[in-house]
């Protein structure tokens, strides 16, 4: 199993990291990459042999390790969750939540619920029922119900009255 | 008809490249943020939030300078501040101007879409149920 941990590239966010060491000690065999963003605790990270973990990785380097991976674990950004959702790679959400100080507000619970409620991918609040999903194994097979189709239908249709309302736009003075 | 776009790094810039796809212009010109990895961009400002007013005045020189030589018939931005930092010099300098509020936000306009409200041409948001009054729903990327 390879599995992709993104932390997102704001705030620190040491929910996540406790969520990638817990299964890094649990599954020696399985690779694991971390983008964990900044404020990581990188070292504590260094001793597995299964995990390479990195504050950042350049774009190219990112989106081969996200082409490579079985299961995507990310915070609720929208960036993560469009490639998710864009290329069907099965994930699971993790929140940041502004009284934990991993963010300003809590759109992205807000945002979790929503792609949860149309897409039915599944996000957690708490670091132990996270790490109970990805170790079970079966999220890797969850593939976003019928994202790709449903996605290219909503941007036909946006796309069409986006170039109506502009063309409108430039005709008013 | 050219059109430039503004987005910060990262979830904001995905959308974006995702609208970018969808419109019919022929020029495109592109602004995001100077941070880290990102490339592609014409012009850049460094990233800064919605809070931190003086960031954003201490560039607004840059944004006007960026909207003069660009000369666009349109600024669309889909977030954040930084983008809403170029939508105000165009709207100053009297371009259309075309807000989209983040996917992200589906309970409540982002603070710097309601900024956008006072000035902006247009105000879209991505969720149906929070289309009210000058903001408008007319899809969305997801």
């Amino acid at each position: 199993m390879r599995i992709l941990f993104a932390a997102g590239t704001q705030f620190a966010f040491p929910r996540l990291d406790e969520v990638v060491l817990s299964v890094a000690r649990a599954r020696p065999s399985w690779s694991l990459v971390y983008q964990a963003g900044p404020g990581a605790l990188i070292q504590a990270l260094s001793p597995f042999t299964n995990l390479q973990a990195q504050a950042l990785f350049n774009a190219g380097e990112f989106s081969a390790l996200f082409d490579n991976a079985d299961l995507v674990v990310t915070h609720a950004g929208m960036g993560n969750i469009m490639a998710c959702l864009e290329q069907s790679k099965p994930f699971l959400m993790l929140p940041r939540l502004a009284r934990l100080g991993e963010h300003r507000n809590d759109h992205q619970v807000d945002t979790a619920e929503a792609i949860s409620r149309i897409y039915g991918v599944p996000f957690f609040q708490e670091v132990e029922p996270l790490v109970e999903a990805v170790l079970d194994g079966h999220a890797a097979l969850a593939l976003p119900a019928g994202a790709v189709q449903r996605i290219h239908d909503e941007r036909q249709a946006f796309g069409k009255q986006l170039n109506a309302l502009i063309q409108k736009l430039q005709g008013s003075s | 008809m050219k059109v430039l776009m503004v987005a910060s790094f990262g979830g904001h810039w995905v959308q974006l490249q995702r609208l970018s796809a969808l419109l019919d212009a022929e020029d495109r010109v592109y602004v995001s943020t100077a941070d880290r990895q990102n490339a592609g961009a014409t012009y850049y400002l460094d990233d800064f939030s919605v809070h931190e007013l003086w960031r954003g005045v201490i560039q607004l020189p840059k944004a006007f300078k960026m909207v003069r030589e660009c000369h666009p018939d349109l600024i669309i931005s889909t977030g954040a501040a930084p983008g809403l930092l170029v939508l105000f010099a165009g709207f100053l300098l009297r371009r259309k101007t075309l807000w989209v509020d983040s996917i992200a936000n589906c309970r409540r306009l982002s603070l710097s879409g309601r900024v956008a409200r006072l000035f902006a041409s247009e105000v879209l948001t991505q969720w149906p149920e929070l289309a009210r009054g000058r903001v408008r729903y007319l899809g969305r990327l997801l």
